[in-house]
């Protein structure tokens, strides 16, 4: 038994349930309370390589399904004595076990304290995973963009806390939340401080700039051949024209259902079972790439935006932000075929309003970049060498 | 009161989408422009790339390029004159040559450069 906690009680339904969980309680003649140690042991799945985050360097350690286990895993990493914990139960029917950690002296108190007031308020039957703690405590719950960052991986939460970030771990669930997360977060994987500085920089950027590819690729393509075809190079026109002689749908169609085959074909990818995986994928390239195209159905043109912006779409290392950017690249098809580049371009502007409006936690949302804070821009877009950055063991949210 | 005004914003700005779309299939590119003198009429010929011919493996037998000629007073009645000959809209964004006969050139060729420069529907050159 390798780990172990006692708790007092005193009602008979305290009693009860920690009896139902396996643990031991003892009762003194003539004292009101009781005493339970933890004793229980259920088999759950062990430590595994994470199947969200992986990496070419650096730990490949994940979280599993037992909040026990991955609580030691933190604090075998963080052997500290200002690692701090709180324990809550949230649910009306489960009581899932939720614990709070931070790091004394790092962590802002006011975020910990909200954190922990929020989680309190939550009133539901059940969590079955962290993100139902995410959509109950978030700060604009109506916003597609994630606000808590969901980890699976053992380093990037301590690397989280020791930034003084706050985790959210629930039990029954390998992903572990850390809050306040910012807009950068998303755009980081754990590797950029595994790799050399350069190389760590270049790719930050290229996934910055794939970024606004999911966004923009297919709704650009859009926009410039019905609207803008003098921008392009003649050759390219008239190649595209080319093309699109014998297709018999409008530009903007003819995108939108090329990027809903593609949308259908990644969701029939996750449910097909993994033997007959491999017919999918020859369906999905042959038939609808090239047969589609020399039917004169869809334009090679078309084939190519939405293969690059779907290529692009897994580079963002975080998936909730990139199911994120795969919805809102609708809208801005729909801006894109409606207004043309001045379309892409006011959606790009409201889009950038709304991500300066939402806040993580009471931090709001790209708040390196505004609120410019410029110690915190080393660790941006480039990630400067980690010994300039000797700041970067307490390196936010602190007051 | 704040959603109502968002709404007529939306509206006001959305509903004049679609406002100079012009897919590609229905647009004839102009590349070329002659220029020749017909008497005491201007005669201008544009050779329009024909994509059918264009797309690979297919039609190898059609030539690439249609020439389509108008006379007129002056170009623009010449290219007017030719938007009933053409199916598709004339796309004159993408012109590659202008070529001016020597009857014209002998005459002075700066009027001729000047209207095709400064003429917002001419562009590439």
């Amino acid at each position: 038994m390798g780990f172990s906690w006692a708790k007092e009680g005193r009602s008979f339904d305290d009693l009860y349930s920690e009896l139902l969980s396996g643990n031991c309680v003892f009762l003194a003649e003539g004292e009101n309370k009781f005493y339970s140690v933890f004793t229980s042991r259920i088999e759950r799945r062990g430590i595994e390589e994470p199947t969200t985050q992986s990496v070419v360097r650096g730990p490949r350690e994940g979280f599993s399904e037992d909040i026990a286990k991955n609580i030691l895993i933190i604090k075998k990493r963080i052997n500290n004595n200002s690692l701090r914990m709180i324990n809550l139960n949230v649910g009306r029917v489960c009581k899932t076990k939720v614990a709070i950690m931070y790091i004394e002296g790092i962590a802002k108190k006011d975020i910990v304290n909200e954190v922990k007031k929020r989680i309190e308020k939550i009133k539901v039957d059940a969590v079955h995973d962290s993100s139902y703690i995410e959509e109950l405590t978030k700060d604009d719950p109506y916003s597609v963009f994630p606000t808590y960052l969901s980890l699976e991986k053992s380093d990037s939460v301590s690397a989280a806390l020791l930034q003084g970030k706050v985790a959210i771990l629930v039990d029954g669930t390998p992903f572990v939340l850390t809050v306040p997360a910012v807009f950068f977060d998303f755009l980081q994987s754990s590797e950029d401080y595994y790799h050399h500085y350069i190389v760590a920089s270049m790719m930050r950027i290229i996934r910055f700039i794939t970024f606004y590819f999911v966004l923009l690729v297919p709704s650009a393509y859009v926009a410039i051949t019905t609207y803008h075809q003098e921008i392009l190079p003649t050759a390219l026109l008239i190649n595209i024209a080319a093309q699109r002689e014998d297709v018999p749908f409008p530009v903007l169609f003819e995108t939108f259902l090329m990027e809903f085959t593609f949308e259908i074909l990644r969701e029939a990818g996750i449910r097909i079972p993994r033997a007959i995986g491999p017919a999918i994928s020859v369906v999905g390239g042959v038939v609808i790439g090239q047969v589609a195209v020399e039917a004169g159905i869809m334009s090679a043109a078309v084939v190519i935006v939405v293969s690059f912006t779907a290529i692009s779409s897994f580079s963002i290392p975080n998936y909730e932000m990139s199911s994120a950017l795969r919805a809102v690249r609708f809208v801005f098809m729909i801006l894109a075929g409606a207004l043309g580049l001045y379309g892409l371009f006011m959606g790009i502007i409201i889009l950038w309003l709304h991500l300066c409006k939402i806040k993580s936690v009471t931090v709001p949302y790209v708040t390196p970049l505004t609120p410019f804070i410029p110690r915190e821009n080393k660790d941006t877009l480039i990630r400067f060498p980690l010994m300039e950055n000797k700041k970067q063991d307490s390196w936010n949210w602190k007051a | 009161m704040r959603v109502l005004f968002i709404v007529v914003i939306m509206f006001s700005l959305l509903l004049t989408g679609c406002w100079g779309s012009s897919e590609i299939d229905t647009l004839a590119i102009n590349v070329a422009i002659g220029l020749d003198k017909a008497g005491d009429k201007c005669k201008v010929s544009s050779q329009i790339i024909n994509p059918r011919a264009i797309a690979v493996g297919e039609n190898a037998n059609e030539s690439p390029v249609i020439l389509f000629e108008k006379e007129g007073v002056d170009i623009d009645e010449a290219m007017l004159k030719m938007t009933s000959k053409s199916s598709r809209k004339l796309f004159n964004l993408h012109l590659r040559m202008l070529v001016i006969s020597e009857e014209v050139a002998r005459r002075g060729i700066k009027n001729v450069v000047e209207y095709f420069l400064r003429n917002n529907e001419y562009r590439g050159m």
